[in-house]
């Protein structure tokens, strides 16, 4: 199993120096231009990497932007991940672009935008595709529960899972369900990839801040996963309040090594 | 419309047109979830909109996050260059209650960045390091899309 980090410019230096324990890296689609060919291929011959997207908002009904979806692809031509990765969400709709992902209502018709969707994208790059689960603090009632969606997703767009072991966490304590009945629910054979950072609280609602260092329970629910799941790749996902120190980093990548067995 | 639909939910999904089969999961939306989730999104908008105008909303102190929302709760910006438009609006938004506090250097490459021309040259009054206020042209000139280069130069003695 791999285990590694999101790249972000602030971490370069510290993973130039090819820390111990990590030999992934996920490449954010949108943090690359179309001049990092030489940086991706350097990045590419000392890690494995993979390459997810935030803005292609697979869950919008009509065609895509198709300026987005050729930029992703032009990145992942640049980086030949192992596979790539987007989210069961939506970013825009055709009046307004929100940024930032939301979710869809768990109903046939999204399920068939976004497995016709996935499909497109993973044809285009010639990759296979992950589809990320993500925090709601809106509990959207549909035709389906949230495990038979994202099961028939996997099928219907022939997709694997990168299981946000965070969002899972986050949802299951704001919307009062057990996660791990929740994981169960889940075909194992689709988990490839886990995403795992710490959580924030905001009174009594919990929050994906991508700020905080791992907390206990998250590894035990990831280690839960990982005893159900092939899972093939963990991914430190740290965006804000990145450690000065490399011995923190070291810290939660070391977390991820116990959890995937290596330590 | 999130404070409309806390009053009187069944209006808005009308005046939305919700389709027959969404409006109960519609109308299942809790007002607080609405709220909050929107706050989230707001929060991630006004921490690419405060890398735009660092100085800005630095000089807001803790104003800047109450401004940014009561500035950004009815307006959402579109297109491309959504980022600099928002830092742009937000800008707009701070004029003229707290135009001082805009520090017009940040305002001038939010207006390029949000444009496509390729070349600008803009008049800004702003603090040299010495801390007097001098005149100065900022120019721009853009090499794609995503990069540019900018200089200060200041008129006269």
């Amino acid at each position: 199993m791999n285990v590694g980090l999101g790249y972000r410019r602030e971490l370069s230096g510290w993973i130039e120096t090819r820390p111990r324990g990590v030999d992934c890296l996920e490449i954010t689609a949108e943090h690359f231009g179309e001049h990092a060919g030489e940086h991706l291929a350097q990045l590419g011959r000392r890690y494995r990497l993979f390459v997810h997207g935030l803005g292609l908002s697979l869950g919008t009904p009509g065609p895509m932007d198709a300026v987005r979806v050729e930029h992703f692809a032009s990145v992942v031509r640049m980086a030949n991940p192992a596979w790539i990765s987007e989210h069961v969400a939506f970013t825009r709709t055709a009046e307004v672009d929100l940024g930032h992902l939301n979710p869809v209502p768990l109903t046939r018709e999204s399920l068939r935008v976004l497995a016709d969707n996935a499909r497109r994208v993973a044809d285009h790059c010639g990759k296979p595709m992950l589809l990320e689960n993500i925090t709601s603090h809106l509990k959207l009632e549909g035709e389906l529960s949230e495990t038979d969606f994202l099961n028939e997703l996997c099928v219907r767009a022939d997709c694997g899972l990168l299981l946000d072991v965070t969002n899972l966490f986050i949802n299951s304590r704001n919307h009062g369900f057990d996660p791990v009945a929740w994981l169960h629910e889940i075909e194992p054979s689709r988990i490839r990839q886990l995403h795992l950072v710490g959580y924030s609280r905001q009174g009594d609602r919990y929050t994906d801040s991508h700020a905080k260092p791992i907390q206990d329970d998250l590894i035990e629910l990831a280690t839960a996963v990982v005893r159900h799941a092939p899972v093939e790749a963990i991914i430190l996902e740290r965006d804000e309040d990145i450690p000065e120190s490399n011995a923190d980093l070291e810290v939660e990548i070391a977390k991820l090594e116990r959890i995937a067995g290596r330590r | 419309m999130r404070d409309a639909f806390a009053v009187h939910a069944e209006a808005v999904a009308a005046e939305m047109n919700v389709r027959t089969g969404d409006r109960d999961s519609f109308l299942q939306l809790i007002p607080a979830d609405l709220e909050f989730q929107a706050t989230i999104l707001l929060r991630k908008r006004f921490e690419l909109v405060k890398r735009a105008l660092p100085r800005t909303c630095r000089d807001l102190g803790e104003q800047a996050w109450p401004e940014f929302q009561r500035y950004a709760r009815a307006c959402w910006p579109s297109g491309a260059r959504v980022i600099a438009q928002d830092a742009l609006g937000f800008c707009a938004h701070l004029h003229p209650a707290r135009n001082g506090v805009v520090c017009p250097l940040e305002r001038q490459r939010a207006r390029f960045v949000s444009e496509s021309n390729r070349f600008a040259i803009r008049y800004v009054r702003t603090p040299r390091m010495t801390g007097t206020v001098r005149g100065a042209l900022h120019v721009f000139v853009r090499h794609s899309p995503s990069r540019w280069h900018e200089w200060l130069l200041y008129v006269g003695v």
